[in-house]
C-alpha cells in the first residue's frame, strides 16, 4: 500500500513518462522503476527529473548520490523528494 | 590526424599531444578515495600504458570481451587492452536476459568488464572498474617516458581486432556488424576533418560507448585528434553543465541526441558560453527544435548523419540548409534504387538502410523513409517486427503499433481480453523496453479496407474520439425534491444528485459494465436549478483499467469549465 506521498510521486511519474495504462495504486513501492519494474530508461528519468524540478524545485543530479538508489523504487524515490524538496 | 603526425619528421608537437595533452578529463568527485599523485586527467599515453597493464589479465588469441563499463576511460582502456591481444569486444544492443544469454552461447572463452555483471554472465570471468583504477593509480604514480616506436608498435598491433556493433537491421532482429580498429580509425579521420578536430578543443557526451555514433564520438575521434573529453557520460541537465563547466578553456562540442536535446531544452537552463558545438545524432532532428537548441545554447547545431554498418559519413547544419554534406572520400553508388556508399573504413559498398537522393557528388538529402522501420531513442525496430511479438501473445486477436507523429514513443492498437500489464509483461520478455506501447489503446476490432488493409487514420483517429468519449447533458429542474428546503432562496444542486446522474448514464451506456465504486471525485463548482449540464464519459482506460473518468460542465457567458470531474471503477456483468 503507497502512502500519500508515495502515490503522489508514483502518479507524478505516470503522468512524465505517459504510463497511461498503469494505476498509480497499483505499483509496488518497493518495486524497481526502470528495467524490469516499470521498464523506463535515461530519457524516462529525464522526463521524471523535470517532473520533480517543475513540482517540487528539485534538481537531480547523478553525482550528488547514487542515482541508481534515488530511482530504485517509488518508495526510494519518494524518500529523497521528502529530504530535498 | 595521427597518420600525419606518426610519419612527421618531428615528433614534438606528437610528443606533447600524447605525453601531456590532457586527454580524459576525470571528475573531482569520486566514489574512490584519490591518491594524492593521482592527476584529475589521463593522457593518451597513460590510457595505453594502463590497457597493456590490463591486457596482461586477458588470454592471448582467440576470446571475447561483453564491454558494458559506461565510463568513458574504463571503457577505452577495456577496449585497447582488448585489442592489444587481438580479442573481439562486443557491446551488446540492450542488457536484456534473451540478448546476454544468446551472446553467452554464441561466443567461448568470454569475459565480461562491467562494474556488475548481469545475472546471464555469472560465469563468466568479470573485471570490474576497481582493477582499472589501482591500474591508474600504479601507471600515474611510475610513469614511463613517451617511445613513439612503442605507441606505433600498439597502433600496429590493434589494427585487426575486431568490435562487434549491433543493429537491428531492415528485419528488425539484432544483427551483428564487426568492425576493426583499422576501419574505425579510417572513419574517424573524415570526422575529424570534417568538424575541425585538430585543434584543441572539448567533448562532453550524453550518449553510450557501446552504440556506433557514441564510440565513435566519445572514442575513436578524441582518441586521434586533440580532443580532451569529459569521463562520465551525463544524462541530467545539472550534470551536463557540471561538465561543461568542468573545463572552460576551449571551445567545446555536447554530442547527444535529438530525444536528449530536446528533453534538455524543457529545462530552461543557462549555457556557458564556451560551449560552441552541439552534434546530433541517430534520428532526425526537426528543423524548430534544431532553431531552439541554437538560440537557447547559443551555439551551432550540427546534425550527422551515418548507420551502425557505415559510420558517420555526412553532416549538415538544419538551421543553414537541409541538404547533408558527405564526409570527403565518401562515395555513392545506385543500384535498383538501392544506394550504396563506400568510405576508406568499408571494405566494400555498403547498402544505406534510408532512401536518399543526390544533389551532386557530395550533397543528398535524405527521402521518404521505410515505413516499416522505426527508431525510438536511437533504437531502430521493424513495425512488422514487433507486431509479430505483440501479435503472438495468446488472447490477443488483433492488434498493431503505430508511431504517431507527435512522438517517438510507440502506441499499440489492441483487440484482446487481457489487461494493459498482463500485455506488458509478456512483450517485456521478447522485445527492447523503449519499444514498449505508451499507451495500449484497447478497441473490439482494427479497422480496415476492403482489401483488408488497416485503415491506419482511423485508427489514430480512434485515439481521441469514436468510443473513447460518450457525452449527454441534464438539467436539474427547480422543482427536484432535492431542492427543497435545500440553502433556502439559494438552492444550488447536491453533489450526491449529480453523481446520480452519471451513474444513470453509466447504466444506459455501458451495459456490459456494472458500477463497484466511486473512486475520486471533485466538486469544483456549484450547479444551479436549472442549469444544462454536459457529461463526459472518457473511456480510455476501461479495458485497461475498468476506470472510467467523468467531467461534467457547463458553458456560461460563451465560456465552457468544469464543475465537476471524477472517477469510477467498474467491472464487467
Amino acid at each position: 500500500m503507497l502512502s500519500a506521498e508515495q502515490l503522489e510521486v508514483a502518479n507524478l511519474i505516470i503522468e512524465a513518462v505517459n504510463l497511461e495504462d498503469i494505476d498509480a495504486n497499483d505499483i509496488d513501492p518497493q518495486a524497481p522503476i526502470f528495467n524490469n519494474g516499470l521498464g523506463l530508461d535515461s530519457i524516462d528519468a529525464l522526463e521524471i527529473s523535470l517532473a520533480l524540478s517543475k513540482t517540487y524545485g528539485i534538481k537531480i543530479k547523478s553525482s550528488d548520490k547514487n542515482i541508481d538508489e534515488i530511482f530504485s523504487s517509488v518508495a526510494a524515490l519518494t524518500d529523497f523528494v521528502q529530504a530535498n524538496k | 590526424m595521427l597518420s600525419d603526425l606518426l610519419s612527421h619528421k618531428n615528433v614534438s608537437e606528437l610528443t606533447s599531444l600524447w605525453q601531456s595533452t590532457p586527454f580524459i578529463q576525470l571528475g573531482l568527485k569520486s566514489a574512490i578515495p584519490i591518491p594524492s599523485f593521482t592527476k584529475p586527467s589521463l593522457t593518451r599515453w597513460e590510457v595505453f600504458q594502463i590497457a597493456e597493464k590490463l591486457s596482461y589479465q586477458l588470454p592471448k588469441g582467440d576470446f571475447s570481451v561483453i564491454l558494458l563499463f559506461q565510463q568513458r576511460h574504463h571503457f577505452l582502456i577495456g577496449l585497447l587492452a582488448t585489442a592489444l591481444k587481438n580479442g573481439r569486444c562486443i557491446l551488446p544492443p540492450n542488457l536484456a536476459d534473451t540478448t546476454l544469454n544468446d551472446l553467452s552461447k554464441k561466443t567461448s572463452n568470454l569475459y565480461v568488464m562491467a562494474e556488475h555483471c548481469p545475472p546471464p554472465l555469472s560465469n563468466q570471468t568479470l573485471i570490474t572498474e576497481q582493477t582499472i583504477t589501482l591500474l591508474m593509480h600504479n601507471v600515474q604514480k611510475n610513469p614511463r617516458p613517451f617511445n613513439s616506436e612503442i605507441l606505433k608498435n600498439y597502433l600496429q598491433t590493434v589494427q585487426d581486432a575486431e568490435i562487434w556493433l549491433f543493429t537491428s537491421g531492415t528485419t528488425g532482429t539484432p544483427k551483428q556488424v564487426i568492425k576493426t580498429w583499422k576501419s574505425m580509425i579510417l572513419s574517424a579521420e573524415l570526422a575529424i576533418k570534417r568538424f575541425q578536430l585538430m585543434h584543441p578543443h572539448y567533448i562532453v557526451a550524453t550518449v553510450p560507448c557501446q552504440h556506433m555514433f557514441g564510440l565513435e564520438t566519445t572514442i575513436f575521434w578524441p582518441l586521434f585528434s586533440t580532443s580532451t573529453l569529459w569521463f562520465e557520460r551525463p544524462i541530467f541537465p545539472e550534470d551536463i553543465l557540471e561538465a561543461l563547466n568542468a573545463n572552460v578553456q576551449h571551445s567545446t562540442y555536447l554530442i547527444s541526441t535529438p530525444l536528449h536535446l530536446q528533453k534538455i531544452l524543457a529545462f530552461k537552463l543557462q549555457w556557458p558560453g564556451h560551449l560552441s558545438h552541439i552534434l546530433s545524432a541517430t534520428a532526425p532532428l526537426p528543423l524548430t527544435t534544431a532553431q531552439e537548441i541554437e538560440a537557447s545554447f547559443n551555439a551551432h547545431v550540427l546534425e550527422v548523419y551515418g548507420s551502425t554498418e557505415t559510420a558517420s559519413i555526412a553532416s549538415r547544419q538544419p538551421t543553414k540548409s537541409q541538404n547533408w554534406q558527405a564526409y570527403e572520400q565518401v562515395l555513392f553508388q545506385t543500384h535498383q534504387n538501392q544506394v550504396s556508399v563506400k568510405t576508406p573504413g568499408l571494405t566494400k559498398f555498403q547498402p544505406l538502410n534510408d532512401q536518399i537522393k543526390q544533389i551532386d557528388d557530395t550533397h543528398f538529402v535524405l527521402g521518404q523513409r521505410d515505413t516499416d522501420l522505426i527508431k525510438v531513442a536511437g533504437k531502430r525496430a521493424s513495425l512488422t517486427e514487433l507486431n509479430q511479438h505483440l501479435q503472438n501473445i495468446s488472447k490477443v486477436s488483433e492488434a498493431v503499433f503505430i508511431q504517431p507523429e507527435d512522438s517517438e514513443r510507440l502506441m499499440a492498437f489492441v483487440v484482446s481480453t487481457l489487461s494493459s500489464s498482463e500485455i506488458l509483461n509478456k512483450l517485456r520478455q521478447s522485445i527492447d523496453p523503449v519499444f514498449l506501447p505508451r499507451p495500449i489503446h484497447f478497441i473490439t476490432e482494427l479497422p480496415r479496407n476492403e482489401l483488408g488493409k488497416i485503415l491506419y487514420n482511423q485508427l489514430l483517429s480512434k485515439r481521441t474520439h469514436d468510443a473513447m468519449l460518450l457525452q449527454s447533458n441534464f438539467q436539474i429542474s427547480a422543482q427536484h425534491p432535492c431542492l427543497k428546503g435545500h440553502f433556502k432562496n439559494q438552492p444550488i444542486v447536491p453533489g450526491v444528485v449529480l453523481l446520480e446522474q452519471v451513474e444513470h448514464f453509466i447504466r444506459i451506456e455501458l451495459t456490459q459494465w456494472k458500477i463497484i465504486e466511486l473512486k475520486q471525485v471533485k466538486f469544483i463548482a456549484k450547479v444551479l436549478p436549472d442549469e444544462n449540464i454536459e457529461v463526459q464519459l472518457h473511456l480510455e482506460k476501461l479495458k485497461s483499467l475498468q476506470t472510467i473518468t467523468f467531467n461534467l460542465q457547463k458553458t456560461a457567458e460563451g465560456t465552457t469549465f468544469i464543475v465537476a470531474t471524477g472517477k469510477f471503477k467498474l467491472s464487467v456483468i
